[in-house]
């Protein structure tokens, strides 16, 4: 993937086995997001495949690759100004005659059954990064790309982030997260995958790679430029 | 979902209009029966800014393809008032699917730009083609004997057109209103605020886009014939850019957020300028002055002051 | 004249919004020596946007006649009542304007508007109404097929009859070979048609017209196209002036026509010096000695306009065919009232009935300028023609074609409804 003159990824490869979390890390810039973008249609790359479950992808539309299982959230509260908790469901639902019994229970599951009828607006922003997580999920994707999903959140709506990614997510589809918090890399992901500079600096096992000299590197010299 | 205030306001000014008209004579059902016509117009910027996300300066140009139509289906297929519309309608969306999906490839500032470029060079094709246009001196609707579901029809600027007009306006306003509280709508609305979010949950923007503004040039369409009806008379001003930003005004002045805003505002700026006509010739100038007001201490236009009042009394 | 482009639009609007003090509803009742009910006489005007220049001239002279008529005896002993509205140049104001004084004020008749396509929606609203509009559009088609309309009579020239009278004095004095550059809206390609048919009538040639697209902001490489053999070149378009500046900056030393009534749309003086030698086509010259009447010279003093033609509380060059086409237009309306002992508008049928057997109007105080015949088949007038000619910083008379040369067929036959 290049922009212009500047590559923002090169020579990445990543396979996502089913039931497995995988996290990407990275310092700022690394290109974490650009490559959730690639993946979910979003930026078409300028060369290399993305492939869902033997699928090749890469030339599909982001509605399409939707269609097929592969759903996102993003690193920004994307919710739509107006509609209430469950409209924002009903949408993501896009089979219009979708179980509506499906709906309540997964607002309930996620604790937002309070706020079925409220505006989206009116809702703290860890409960906004929840619904994002809920709509994602109602689709019942097979394969989930979480940018960033506890960005912005307290310790407290951190953890529920974890509680909820380990129950409903981890052995049931692929999921990538994009996550900063070491902590919910450990608590949550199977595997990690270090990207700086646009290229695959480190992977394997969570422990492994946050304990490799050349990863402490990496971060310590981003944090030492900024 | 459904904006019962706004439906309500909307078929209560159309309400009054057609209650008022034998009352205030045979001038002022002309002028109404016109502004109806304008709604029209109004309505369609309201819907191709607001929900499909085209900041369209070629509105006009849309509704005066409607109202050249509606001529050359009258000398074609004589007076049948319904054909004659349909024919608007017609003309509008097939011109507003062409616009858009050339629009739908340009950014956000880049189709408005587009659309200007459109509504300029439609305006000197139909200053040039002369023979279909009647150019500048414009065409008249051929003089048929009109009829409407089988009842002779008399078209012109008077009372039957503008209960028409009202008519086919409120039936849209309704159709709309019942629309808006469908899942399909809360999906356009979804995509007019933010595609990419609408586009990962599956669904279609950019045709859902063109879709809204290709309805929007039906509704377009549909206005510019029954201005031909009322006006008896198209000119090429209809399609000119100038004609575009009245109805930008219109649709600010009302609110453009909300498609019931649009007969509002056309009837606070027409009623306003026709009024003052009759006492000064500096009608622009205090027409200009009322709207820099508006956009000052009413950016969201009338019904944009009744949610905020709303949300004043709820704070 | 039908000059519509982008600039004169926003330069309307600038003008609307700062120009005219006037009040759009002037009513006048002047009345020495007159008695009875007024006749009201409504004129739909272009007091305001891009054809203003031309409805400051029609403005003051349907005015200062109306007065001049009242000081006079007024039409058949009644006094005139002139109520005048403004149209914006827009043709939606305009045909709402029209239905004012119609439905509104209950004028009696109505001297319409200049715009042709303001006048060609009104003319069929006037007819419903019964209401005779003398039409001041000078676009042919206004009397032509699918336009006539009985109740419309029009007493000013049109875009076939100059170029008709006028192509075959130039052709005869300027030389045979023509090239045409006009503005591709429906006014230029009518001026471009009947020049076209009057040069080769009159055993001339054109060569290949060039079209200036409507708005274009650079004229040049469109008047690079002109042919340079040509001996004159004649320019319907809308910016006259610019399209002068580069003719003449580009090396065309051919003489230059104007299309007719140009010195009516902006001052001949603003041309400067590029406008030595420039021709025109009008209904009548701008300086007195060159119309040799006692008549125009009335109205002149009537209008506050000095023997040189210039309007001495503006500063404006006359715009004398507007005047003359409003004068005419009066003095139709005073001859066949009077004539036909209209008394109330229900006699406005017979009164048409009364002008269709009315083939010339003599010289006299309304009809300035000599004789003018009314084709009774499309209720067109035909009047002499002058072309005019700048030198040394005047406009001056040339020529003068008379009314016959410029009549052409005509596409109707209201006598027969």
């Amino acid at each position: 993937m290049s922009f212009g003159a500047f590559r923002a990824l090169n020579d990445v490869s990543l396979d996502v086995g089913h039931g497995e979390i995988r996290a990407i890390i990275g310092p700022n810039g690394a290109g974490k997001t650009t490559f959730v973008n690639i993946v979910s249609g979003i930026f078409k790359p300028t060369s290399g495949r993305v492939t869902l479950e033997g699928r090749d992808i890469t030339t599909l539309s982001p509605q399409r690759r939707a269609r097929l299982g592969l759903a996102r959230t993003f690193q920004i509260t994307s919710l739509f100004k107006g509609m209430t908790v469950s409209e924002h469901l009903q949408l993501a639902v896009r089979d219009a005659d979708a179980d509506g019994e499906t709906r309540r229970e997964l607002l309930e599951q996620m604790g937002l059954a309070a706020f079925a009828d409220r505006e989206v607006d009116t809702l703290s922003h860890g409960d906004q990064r929840i619904l994002e997580m809920a709509m994602a999920m109602v689709l019942k994707p097979k394969f989930l790309l979480l940018d960033e999903p506890t960005a912005g959140m307290s310790i407290a709506e951190t953890d529920r982030m974890i509680r909820l990614i380990i129950e409903r997510l981890r052995g049931r589809i692929g999921v990538i997260i994009i996550e900063h918090d070491m902590n919910v890399v450990t608590q949550t992901s199977d595997k990690v995958t270090v990207l700086a500079a646009g290229a695959v600096a480190a992977s394997g096992l969570p422990q492994d790679v946050l304990r490799d000299p050349h990863v402490k590197e990496i971060y310590l010299g981003s944090a030492a430029n900024h | 979902m459904r904006d019962r205030v706004g439906i309500v306001t909307a078929l209560g000014v159309l309400a009054v209009l057609c209650a008022i008209a034998p009352l205030v004579g045979e001038f002022w059902s002309g002028v109404l029966a016109r502004c109806v016509s304008w709604m029209f117009l109004a309505i369609s910027f309201s819907l191709a800014y607001s929900y499909a996300n085209i900041p369209s300066v070629a509105q006009a140009t849309v509704f005066g393809a409607g109202a050249y139509a509606a001529v050359w289906a009258t000398s074609l297929v004589g007076g049948n008032m319904i054909l004659i519309m349909t024919a608007g309608v017609a003309a509008g969306a097939l011109i507003a699917l062409v616009f858009g999906a050339l629009l739908l490839k340009m950014s956000h500032s880049g189709a408005a730009i587009g659309t200007i470029i459109f509504a300029v060079t439609f305006s000197m094709l139909g200053n040039a083609a002369v023979a279909y246009t009647g150019g500048t001196d414009g065409l008249p609707m051929p003089a048929q004997a009109f009829h409407l579901l089988g009842m002779p029809f008399a078209v012109g600027p008077n009372i039957g057109m503008l209960l028409l007009g009202s008519a086919v306006l409120a039936a849209l306003l309704v159709a709309f209103w019942l629309f808006s509280g469908t899942r399909t709508w809360r999906v356009v609305r979804a995509v007019q605020q933010n595609a990419m979010r609408a586009q990962v949950l599956g669904y279609n923007a950019a045709g859902y886009r063109l879709a809204v503004f290709a309805v929007s040039g039906c509704v377009a369409g549909l206005g510019g014939a029954l201005y031909a009806l009322i006006s008896r008379h198209v000119a090429i001003e209809v399609v000119s850019l100038s004609m575009s930003l009245k109805s930008i005004l219109w649709a600010a002045v009302g609110g453009v957020t909300s498609i019931y805003g649009g007969p509002i505002g056309v009837l606070a700026v027409q009623l306003a300028s026709e009024l003052l006509l009759r006492w000064t010739v500096r009608v622009d100038l205090i027409i200009g002055l009322m709207l820099i007001a508006v956009a000052l201490w009413m950016p969201r236009g009338v019904m944009g002051l009744r949610r905020s009042r709303s949300s004043q009394q709820s704070q | 004249m039908k000059r519509i482009s982008r600039r004169n639009v926003l330069l309307g609007s600038a003008a609307a919004a700062t120009a005219s003090l006037v009040p759009t509803a002037v009513t006048r009742v002047l009345a020495q020596g007159t008695s009875g009910d007024p006749i009201v006489i409504g004129h739909q005007c272009e007091l305001t946007g891009w054809d203003s220049a031309t409805g400051f001239w029609r403005d003051k002279a349907a005015t200062g006649l109306v007065d001049w008529l009242n000081a006079n005896g007024g039409i058949a002993g009644r006094p005139v009542r002139l109520v005048t509205v403004d149209t914006k140049s827009d043709v939606d104001t305009g045909v709402n304007q029209l239905r004012h004084l119609l439905i509104q004020e209950k004028v009696d008749f109505v001297i319409g508007a200049e715009i042709s396509s303001i006048a060609l929606a009104s003319n069929t609203i006037a007819n419903e109404n019964r209401t005779l509009y003398m039409t001041m559009s000078s676009s042919e088609a206004t009397t032509g097929k699918g336009a006539a309309v009985p109740y419309q009579f029009r007493m000013t020239t049109n875009s076939a009859a100059t170029a008709a009278g006028a192509a075959q004095k130039y052709v005869e004095s300027i030389g045979k070979r023509w090239a045409t550059f006009f503005a591709d809206i429906k006014w230029g390609q009518s001026e471009r048609d009947w020049w076209q048919k009057g040069v080769t009538a009159a055993g001339g040639e054109i060569g290949r017209a060039i079209a200036l697209p409507v708005d274009a902001p650079d004229l040049l490489p469109f008047i690079a196209q002109i042919d340079r053999s040509a001996d004159g070149i004649f320019i319907p378009v809308l910016n006259a002036l610019q399209a002068i500046q580069l003719l003449r900056s580009s090396g065309y030393d051919q003489q230059v026509v104007l299309a007719g009534l140009s010195f009516s749309l902006f001052d001949y003086r603003e041309l400067g010096a590029v406008g030595d030698g420039v021709f025109g086509i009008e209904t009548a010259p701008v300086a007195l000695k060159d119309s040799a009447s006692s008549e125009m010279a009335e109205i002149y003093k009537a209008l506050g306009i000095d023997d040189d033609g210039i309007h001495t509380a503006s500063g404006k060059a006359a715009g004398t065919s507007m005047i003359m086409g409003i004068a005419q237009s009066l003095g139709f309306v005073k001859a066949n009232v009077e004539a036909s002992g209209w008394k109330v508008k229900d006699d406005t049928a017979a009164l048409i009935r009364h002008a269709e057997t009315v083939e010339t109007y003599a010289k006299g105080p309304l009809f300035p300028l000599g004789d003018v015949i009314v084709r009774p088949q499309d209720h067109q007038a035909f009047m002499d023609i002058y072309l005019l000619k700048i030198a040394g910083g005047a406009v001056g008379k040339y020529a003068v074609a008379p009314k016959e040369s410029t009549i052409y067929p005509a596409e109707v036959d209201l006598t027969k409804g």
